[in-house]
């Protein structure tokens, strides 16, 4: 494998490249819950939409899924669903698009 | 079938609309001794292409085939979409990723095939119940990503596209098929094929399930295998940020970057078009496939005119084609350059080099350039020369025929800079100091490209400038193992950049399709569709004599960098290809032996064909 001679390079390994503002979003009734996602972070990879399926459909089926990817240039958009419970009926703490989400793109507060 | 394949091929007749569906599994020993992509690819091109099929004629057949993993979350779903070639003559496949394998798997099919052809252009919509010639000419003569956002608006943004730009409709001989902004099946225009079909898109639109066999298994698999990806952290790093770009440092540092259409390997010029240069200047967001999470594809921002357009790259092959190979320094006008060949849909190696080759033949005199100034670098002569070959206008028309053909039309001795292997324009690596990347370009079965064999990077590393037996063994292990991906219908970049051992391919095949195949046995299989592919060409007039890397490799030693000097010696090349064709199985004059194909268990299915 390449052994990648920049400096600046080692130096970004671990930093965030892109400032960015949080964007589309779900809250749930009483305000308690709110994932939103950091829009300049999303690769359109859909492993949120794969994970999503999987733990409420027992699918691997992404358009099961409870929210929906866009690739769209510049930025990916993210739709969550009427559907979307933000994972309150699994009683997890943490919901499955957000765990599984390679790029910490999509946030939980 | 358990799971991984649906059992179904659509196949559409676009003269009259007409369709059906083949329910392989009817006979499925036959079809699973070729895994599925361009292994299926193979078997219908073999079974229903001949010797004398015009590629360009409504008898040629276009495959858009996914494999067994398509469409499952394994990282980057392909589709490989093979025909016979109008740039080579020969067999022709290349694969495109994005989303759209998913969705053809959605549509609840194994491949698609296109036959016949019609003279107004209409586009294919396919869903999960329903097959339509629509009508296209809202959408001809534009852009291949244009074309693509019309449709995804008439369409809904969730379907899947692939498209072909104006460079498709005019037939230019490297044109390419368009998917997802900028994901190409670039090579060995397939794109003018689906044009000369009078098939503007195609639109999958499918919602279904993919079926798996062990899907607790697969999931397992899956999980281990992230974590294996992310665990290397440097390469895991280093590859998600810049993605295939960090390759042109490499190839500068080991010098095999083409430079000034492959007259030199290193560019003085580099650190102008260089990864960190892009991260700074033009990158403004990263891109995953369908469940990949490395995500090693860039967005950047294109000016063109004034206007800013978005560009799904660039990647290595780009940067080192229209880049340092056109002798630009300058990260702006790579990614315009870069940008219109997806805009026109022409694959960008292709046109690099027809550029590069356009560029020298009008320094040496030996052709003129409708007025345009024959500089390296020049912007405007680059963009200029591209589009006048998507147009075929002018000078463009004639390198609208890829290299060796124009080469054949301008005459003058300017064969000795045309870069290509059996028609197939190379790309990026400049091979005078590497006899066995020569050897992958002058044996891959497509012509030179690398997706069969990158040895550079074994060669480099462990002996740079031998010929020995070892390094054919390599050789030929890496065309099995990088073609299989191929096959399986994914991204093999996972496997080959951040290191995911291979065993993890074959525990996901096993597990998407309950099938229990060993590591021998599926490379078994990828040596047997890369021999059925060799008989495709060998029909058609393939043998020794075209197994050869580009002249100047031979004529010219390299005039700078480390190797200066050095030149591919023409013996020690013979020797390799001997020893080649000997551990292939095959006679001196490259043709797969009857025991090799009865070996293989295609020897009936060759026969039948010959
Ligand atoms: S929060 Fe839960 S239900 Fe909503 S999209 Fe994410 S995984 Fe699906
Ligand atoms: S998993 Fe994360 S990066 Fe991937 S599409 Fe979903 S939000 Fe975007
Ligand atoms: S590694 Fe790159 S090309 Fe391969 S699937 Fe991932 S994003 Fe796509």
């Amino acid at each position: 494998m390449v052994a990648f001679r920049s400096a600046r390079l080692n130096f970004y390994l671990n930093t965030t490249l892109f400032e960015s503002k949080p964007n589309f979003e779900k809250e749930n009734s009483n305000g308690s819950r709110r994932i939103f996602l950091m829009p300049e972070r999303c690769t359109a990879c859909m492993l949120c939409m794969v994970a999503c399926a999987v733990e409420h459909t027992s699918s691997l089926n992404p358009s099961s899924a409870r929210l929906r990817v866009e690739n769209k240039l510049p930025t990916a958009e993210v739709i969550f669903l009427e559907n979307c419970d933000l994972c309150e009926s699994l009683g997890v703490d943490m919901p499955a698009c957000v765990q599984k989400c390679p790029k910490g793109a999509l946030r939980l507060r | 079938m358990k799971g991984g394949y649906i059992g179904k091929i659509l196949v559409v007749d676009v003269g009259d609309g007409s369709y059906k569906v083949i329910d392989w599994t009817t006979e499925k020993d036959e079809w699973l001794k070729f895994i599925g992509g361009r292994g299926f690819g193979a078997k219908m091109i073999w079974e229903h292409t001949g010797k004398y099929t015009d590629p360009l004629g409504p008898e040629n057949i276009l495959v858009l085939a996914a494999g067994p993993l398509t469409g499952l979350p394994v990282p980057g779903p392909r589709i490989s979409v093979c025909s016979l070639s109008p740039l080579t003559g020969i067999w022709g496949d290349s694969a495109v990723g994005g989303y759209a394998g998913l969705k053809l798997k959605q549509c609840g099919y194994d491949a698609v095939v296109i036959k016949g052809w019609r003279k107004k252009f209409a586009y294919l919509y396919v869903s999960d119940d329903c097959v339509e010639l629509r009508d296209a000419s809202h959408i001809v003569g534009k852009g291949s990503i244009e074309a693509q956002e019309e449709l995804r608006k008439e369409h809904g943004s969730g379907v899947a596209t692939l498209t072909i730009g104006p460079a498709g409709e005019n037939l230019v001989l490297f044109a390419c098929v368009t998917s997802d902004y900028g994901r190409q099946s670039g090579r060995t225009g397939t794109g003018a094929v689906m044009g000369s079909k009078g098939l503007k898109a195609v639109v999958f639109d499918g919602d279904a399930e993919v079926p798996v066999a062990d899907r607790e298994g697969l999931l397992r698999l899956l999980e281990e295998a992230k974590e294996r990806i992310i665990e290397n952290r440097e390469l895991f790093g280093q590859f998600s940020r810049y993605g295939t770009m960090m390759t042109l440092d490499w190839a500068q540092d080991v010098a095999c970057l083409p430079t000034r259409n492959f007259a030199e390997s290193v560019f003085e010029g580099a650190e102008g078009i260089s990864a960190s240069t892009v991260e700074m200047k033009v990158m403004r967001g990263k891109r995953g496939c369908f469940a990949c999470p490395i995500a090693c594809r860039t967005i950047s921002e294109v000016k063109l005119n004034g206007e800013t357009f978005y560009l799904d790259g660039p990647e290595y092959e780009t940067m080192a084609l229209l880049g340092s190979n056109l002798g630009v320094s300058n990260v702006d006008d790579l990614v315009a350059a870069h940008y219109l060949c997806d805009h026109y849909g022409m694959d960008a190696i292709s046109a690099g080099v027809v550029v590069g080759f356009a560029i020298e033949c009008a320094q040496r005199g030996l052709l003129t350039l409708d007025g345009l100034k024959p500089e390296w670098g020049n912007r405007d002569t680059i963009l200029s020369l591209l589009e006048r070959i998507a147009y075929r206008r002018g000078i463009g028309g004639i390198l609208a025929e890829g290299v060796r053909r124009a080469a054949e039309i301008i005459g003058g001795g300017c064969e000795n800079y045309a870069m290509h292997v059996k028609g197939l324009e190379q790309s990026g690596y400049e091979t005078r100091a590497a006899p066995g990347m020569s050897l992958a370009y002058g044996t891959c079965d497509v012509g030179a490209h690398h997706n069969r064999s990158t040895i550079i990077g074994w060669e480099s590393r462990n002996d740079r400038l031998g010929t020995g037996r070892e390094k054919v063994e390599v050789q030929i292990l890496l065309q099995h193992q990088r073609s299989l991906f191929d096959a399986l219908g994914v991204c093999r970049f996972p496997w080959c950049e951040t290191k995911l051992p291979f065993e993890y391919y074959v525990g996901f095949y096993v597990a998407a399709t309950g099938i229990n195949l060993s590591e021998k046995e599926i490379l078994k299989a990828s040596e047997r569709i890369f021999n059925l592919t060799r008989m495709i060409s060998v029909r058609r007039g393939v043998s020794r004599k075209d197994d050869y890397p580009p002249k100047r490799v031979f004529n010219e030693p390299l005039p700078s960098g480390p190797f200066k000097g050095v030149k591919l010696d023409a013996e020690s090349y013979e020797r390799m290809l001997d020893t080649y064709y000997e551990l292939r199985g095959w006679s001196r004059d490259g043709i797969p032996t009857r025991e090799k194909l009865e070996e293989l268990g295609i020897l009936e299915l060759v026969e039948k064909g010959i």
